[in-house]
């Protein structure tokens, strides 16, 4: 893989953003860790070019505190990826952690197909209260993905900012 | 780290002395260079490996100690047979802490259903199955830790597995699941992979230990 480029949370910023990705690669990969700095269980969603019409579809499904919990939903304005914790949980310390891997970033007459994700997104602020997901969610719209090439990758905390230790690096895949 | 007496640039940018000539490396130094990663730089970001350990059938554990700072983020592969029979269930210990401040949680299938487990545990946690009846084809999880050179904040833990059997289904499973060590802030330095229950890891199980490194 390729590194493109990293993005950190400084406290004070409720989004944070992955420019300028090169429309070259076969697939990216989305890694890190991320935490907020609002009290709560926060979420965190994505959205590709900034595009914030009402496309995105999202799926996730897991462990959720002691229960197993599932959710979908369409024609949102932007896709849940995380739920992550926040600075009243355990002293502030709690860090989600992400795996995400993005395909057909590229225009359909590149690389046919819209833009789509899967991730897993994890963290714990106790023994018994954990939330571990995994996630699917594509843009379903004529924008990135399909118009258009994915050049950037827009993190949206929903309540809150990203706080000072979150990082994500954003890579591209040259062979597969 | 510096190799040869002249501490090893290559180029003429490092002006020879009445004490030193040129800093030319050898091939040799070359060679030390490109082995430990310092030079070149890498094109791609990838992952290194760190440390691996193959089991001979006599040991339950094995610790990664003085694990290197320099990563991203760090990738454990095992690889499990097993020679006894029951299910096994690997653990592993950060920083050989032992404390009660261990959780975790899977979301998959075992036997042929639906897994949810949770818990917290006292001096390691779950990394989920394997089975030890099963001698030829391994069970396998792989462990990734993001964040952990963080000083300041509890280093998460996201892993898979997938248990293998070949006689019978019960044993059978294929789980996400995430891991913590809570109220543990420090950088993760060591960790300890063993067996709850003390069931040796059969000849030929393996760990290894990866780190993730940008270009």
């Amino acid at each position: 893989m390729e590194h493109i480029g990293s993005v950190s949370g400084t406290g004070s910023a409720a989004t944070i953003s992955l420019t300028s990705i090169p429309n070259t690669y076969n697939s990216l990969v989305l890694k890190g860790v991320g935490h907020s700095t609002n009290t709560g269980i926060n979420s965190a969603n994505i959205r590709f070019n900034s595009d914030s019409n009402s496309n995105y579809d999202f799926n996730r499904g897991g462990r959720y505190d002691n229960a197993n919990l599932a959710f979908q939903s369409e024609n949102q304005t932007a896709a849940n990826f995380a739920y992550l914790p926040n600075a009243s949980d355990n002293v502030g310390t709690m860090l989600m952690q992400l795996e995400m891997n993005i395909w057909s970033y590229q225009k359909a007459s590149t690389r046919p197909g819209r833009v789509c994700f899967m991730c897993q997104a994890n963290y714990h602020y106790s023994g018994t209260k954990q939330i571990n997901f995994l996630y699917t969610g594509w843009f379903d719209g004529s924008g990135p993905g399909n118009a258009d090439d994915v050049t950037s990758i827009q993190l949206d905390m929903v309540t809150g900012n990203w706080g000072s230790n979150t990082k994500f690096d954003l890579y591209g895949r040259v062979d597969s | 780290m510096s190799y040869g007496v002249n501490g090893g640039v290559i180029g003429p940018e490092n002006a020879p002395t009445t004490s030193a000539a040129s800093g030319v490396w050898s091939l040799g130094e070359l060679a030390e260079a490109e082995r430990d990663s310092l030079w070149p730089a890498p094109f791609t970001s990838q992952y290194e490996y760190i440390a691996g350990h193959t089991f001979d059938g006599s040991t339950s554990s094995y610790e990664f100690t003085s694990i290197p700072q320099t990563y991203n983020s760090l990738r454990i592969v095992a690889t499990e047979l097993g020679q006894s029979s029951n299910i096994a269930s690997p653990r592993i210990q950060l920083n050989g802490d032992t404390g009660a401040y261990y959780g975790f949680a899977w979301t998959g299938s075992h036997g042929g259903s639906i897994t949810s487990r949770f818990g917290g545990q006292t001096g390691q946690t779950s990394i989920g199955t394997y089975d030890t009846n099963e001698a030829s084809t391994p069970s396998a999880r792989e462990i990734l830790l993001d964040g952990y050179t963080l000083s300041n904040m509890v280093s998460p833990v996201q892993y898979q597995f997938a248990t293998c059997a070949t006689s019978g289904t019960s044993n059978m499973s294929a789980n996400s699941a995430a891991a913590v060590l809570l109220n543990g802030t420090a950088a993760i330095t060591s960790l300890k992979y063993f067996d709850l229950t003390g069931y040796t890891f059969a000849s030929g199980s393996t760990i290894q230990l990866f780190g993730f490194k940008d270009a």
